[in-house]
């Protein structure tokens, strides 16, 4: 079984490490050949710390023999977004502009998941400072789809998507702005989850628009978020923002079912930019069918449309950008990439007025949600109405035409989940989005899983 | 009641004076259309079915804490 250990989910692996049938020396010496024979063509990680895996691997198992097992992380390898700290190792944000220091120390989500028996496997691929889309100007090339070359992963997450999608390592971290972590894995076949803005400190990460900014997961099953998220979660000083709520055992959660829950379903979403690619709306239809046999409620309901998320979304996302980076485009604009300096830029011309108006229509956007919220315990929506982009094939501009569909709920800061839904017949993945109340990850968790144990869609593997 | 606005677009000197000199002129250009796009999307700003929020509002929105 351990030839094949880097195909375990998470929570398979954990239960095996648990009753002693893998070791973690094994499993990351699994995941790190895996990596050796299938990122040469993905291009998926931006570095692998082999010897500091292999060396917590055997700590991991020294500390097993003397019957210290840490919980459901121990000896778990993850991988983490290159914008967020692991000590001892550089984040680059995929840029030529940052300096190349390894970091003093563990950012709080990489900390909080080291205590909890996580092997840190390395760093992954991203757009660089999670906004400019990759075309091949920036320090590392390109992250190609691991379900077809032919495809770009989605970003901004694009190395944690196709890792976890090919099987690289069982989980990654991401950040998710305005959609980062859940159209990538929606696009990569994978579960892709941000929690409540402030259920998890940010501290230690690049920051891309602090107040859209979410770090979270992905994985292969719901079950796994679960995990991670029960260990990352909680306040830290060091990130206002998060939030002092008790953190309650989310894996226990799973098990609910859906029985009797009111699902909203926002089939307009759909309709984003023309209409949705026909096997994702398909794969909607029969999402909604399984949903209702597992014994929930689903009824067709508005949300705020995409439009007005993106309308409220862009300003102040672009305005943030610019002002963490106004000094260095000034001076060292040509270190950016293209896609990245040209979107970076647009922030310089956004007034104040803009942004205070913004901000006002987003909280009519949250107020909505909220509303939405009250009446219905989980809101259902397509990821993304089609599937992944071309390989290389992003513009500056593609930024103010898309992300509508995720950004609404960082506008928002509710807690949401991609989770896969199917495949179209040229073989590519696409995902449905859930969201629930603020802090409700509990029956967030429970829907999907519920879905995910009725589909197995997750359970595909790309043919790498 | 807040004004409704949309970023004007900038001339090639506003835009010189902000980024400084070394975007090249197409960049320039480019970055002209961008802002004309940012204005198009900005028209979709939603409002308060109760009206105009005073901008004082959006301070009391903890979306982290208070929901």
């Amino acid at each position: 079984m351990s030839s094949e250990a880097w195909a375990l989910t998470l929570a398979a692996a954990s239960r095996q490490i648990a009753a002693k049938t893998l070791s973690p020396v094994e499993l990351v010496q699994s995941c790190l050949e895996r990596i050796a024979r299938v990122d040469g063509n993905l291009y998926a990680t931006a570095h692998i710390d082999a010897e500091g895996a292999l060396h917590a691997a055997k700590t991991a198992e020294a500390d097993m023999a003397t019957g210290r097992l840490r919980g459901p992380l121990h000896g778990i390898p993850i991988a983490f977004k290159d914008l967020i700290d692991a000590k001892g190792l550089v984040t680059t944000g995929n840029s030529h502009v940052t300096a190349r220091e390894p970091a003093t120390e563990d950012a709080f989500a990489v900390a909080r998941l080291r205590d909890a028996g996580a092997i840190i496997l390395g760093k992954l691929n991203t757009d660089e400072f999670a906004l400019g889309a990759a075309n091949g100007d920036q320090p590392l090339p390109p992250v190609r789809n691991p379900w077809h070359p032919d495809h770009g992963p989605g970003g901004s997450s694009t190395g944690s998507a196709a890792a976890v999608g090919a099987r690289l390592c069982p989980a990654a971290l991401g950040t998710d702005t305005g959609g980062s972590i859940r159209r990538p894995a929606a696009w990569c076949g994978v579960v892709g989850f941000k929690p409540s803005y402030g259920r998890i400190s940010r501290h230690g990460a690049l920051p891309l628009a602090p107040s859209y900014d979410h770090i979270g997961t992905f994985s292969r099953a719901t079950e796994d978020a679960a995990i991670l998220l029960g260990a990352m979660a909680g306040h830290d000083r060091r990130d206002p923002t998060t939030s002092t709520r008790s953190v309650p055992d989310y894996r226990a959660a799973l098990g609910h079912g859906i029985k009797g829950l009111n699902i909203g379903y926002a089939r307009h979403y759909e309709d984003d930019g023309g209409p949705a690619d026909p096997a994702v709306a398909d794969g909607m239809a029969e999402a909604v069918r399984v949903l209702r046999d597992l014994g929930a409620t689903v009824s067709e309901i508005r949300l705020p449309t995409p439009q007005a998320a993106r309308a409220c979304f862009s300003p102040m996302m672009l305005a943030e950008v610019y002002a963490l980076h106004a000094g260095r485009l000034r001076t060292r604009w040509l270190d950016y990439g293209r896609n990245t300096r040209l979107r970076f830029a647009v922030g310089a011309f956004v007034t104040g007025a803009d942004y205070v108006r913004a901000a006002q229509g987003r909280a009519v956007i949250a107020h909505a949600v909220n509303t939405a919220l009250q009446q219905y315990d989980v809101l259902l929506t397509v990821t993304a109405p089609g599937t992944a982009m071309r390989y290389n094939s992003a513009t500056p501009d593609d930024l103010l035409k898309g992300a509508g569909l995720t950004s609404v709920f960082n506008v928002s800061g509710h807690p949401a989940i991609s989770v896969p839904a199917g495949f179209t017949p040229a073989g590519l993945p696409f995902g449905l989005q859930l969201a629930a109340r603020m802090f409700d990850e509990e029956t967030l968790f429970a829907a999907a899983h519920a879905y995910e144990q009725a589909t197995q869609w997750a359970e595909r593997r790309p043919p790498l | 009641m807040t004004e409704k606005t949309s970023p004007a677009i900038p001339d090639v000197a506003e835009i010189r004076r902000r980024l400084g000199p070394l975007p090249s002129a197409a960049e320039v250009e480019g970055l002209r259309e961008s802002v004309r796009l940012l204005g198009l999307v900005l028209r979709e700003i939603p409002e308060s079915p109760a009206g105009d929020l005073d901008p004082g509002h959006i301070f009391l929105v903890d979306i982290g804490r208070a929901s």
